[in-house]
C-alpha cells in the first residue's frame, strides 16, 4: 500500500530518523513514538503545503520540532527532566571503553537544555546545515551556532572532559 | 564564535545560566570530533533498530480515512 503514494513512501523512508531524533529528545520511547506518530499524521494532513523539491526532511523534522515543544508548554512539569533513561536504553556494539564513554555521553546529553539539545542533534546526528536549523527553529543562524558550541561546552563540563585523551584512545583515532 | 554576546540578545528566549556559558571559549582540540562520532554511532543505532508495525499501520490508515 504504502507504494501506491510517493509522499507515504517517503514519509515512510524518514521515520527511522524521526524516531531516533525524538527519542534523543524526549528519553521516554513511548512518547517519543507517539511524537513521531503525530508528526506523521499532520505531515499527511499538510501535505498540500509541501513544496515539491524542497526539502522534506526538514520539514518533517521541524513539525516534530515544534510538536514536541508545544507539547512541552503544555505540560511544564517534564521539562527538561535529566534522567537521562535513553542512555540505558541504547544498545552499543564496540570496545568496553568506548561504551562507557557512550553511556556518559547520552546522560550528559539528557540533561542539556531542549535548545542545546535540539541544535546539536540536528547539525551533529542529522547533519542538517546550521542555515537549515537555524529555518526549522525560527531563529538567527548564529544562535544556532552558538548553542551548538554551548551544549558542546556543557557536555564538557558534565562529563569533566578536559581534553581529547580522556576518551577511549580508540574513540579518538575514529 | 563571535556571535555569542549577539545572539544572546536576538534569542531573548532564554537568559541566565546559558549566556554564562556561552563565554567560555570552544571546547579542547580533538573533543568535537570525539562527540560528533559517539553522537553519530549512537544515533545510527536507533536508527537501525526495527519499526514497530504500528508506524506502517499508522502510514496504511492515513490514505483510507479519506477516501
Amino acid at each position: 500500500m504504502l507504494d501506491s503514494d510517493p509522499f507515504k513512501s517517503k514519509l515512510a523512508e524518514f521515520v527511522p530518523n524521526l524516531r531516533a531524533f525524538a527519542r534523543s529528545l524526549c528519553r521516554n520511547p513511548d512518547k517519543a513514538d507517539d511524537l513521531v506518530q503525530e508528526t506523521l499524521v499532520k505531515a499527511w494532513r499538510n501535505r498540500s503545503m509541501f513544496a515539491e523539491g524542497t526539502n522534506l526532511k526538514a520539514w518533517l523534522f521541524s513539525i516534530l520540532r515544534n510538536t514536541y515543544i508545544s507539547d512541552l508548554r503544555k505540560s511544564r512539569r517534564e521539562v527538561e527532566d535529566a534522567d537521562g533513561v535513553m542512555a540505558s536504553r541504547i544498545a552499543v556494539n564496540g570496545s568496553q571503553n568506548a561504551q562507557v564513554d557512550m553511556q556518559d555521553f547520552m546522560t550528559a546529553l539528557a540533561q542539556l537544555s531542549t535548545d542545546q539539545k535540539e541544535a546539536l542533534l540536528l547539525v551533529g546526528a542529522e547533519g542538517f546545515s546550521y542555515e537549515e536549523v537555524a529555518l526549522m527553529c525560527g531563529c538567527a543562524v548564529g544562535t544556532i551556532k552558538s548553542r551548538v558550541s554551548r551544549a558542546r561546552n556543557r557536555l564538557c563540563e558534565l562529563m569533566g572532559i578536559d581534553g581529547a585523551s580522556d576518551f577511549a584512545s580508540d574513540e579518538v583515532r575514529g | 564564535m563571535n556571535d555569542k554576546a549577539d545572539d544572546a540578545m536576538k534569542d531573548g528566549s532564554n537568559p541566565g545560566p546559558e549566556q554564562q556559558e556561552g563565554r567560555k571559549p570552544s571546547v579542547p582540540p580533538g573533543v568535537q570530533g570525539v562527540f560528533g562520532r559517539i553522537l553519530r554511532s549512537a544515533y545510527s543505532e536507533m536508527v537501525k533498530e526495527p519499526l514497530p508495525d504500528k508506524f506502517r499501520e499508522l502510514l496504511d490508515r492515513l490514505g483510507k480515512a479519506e477516501k
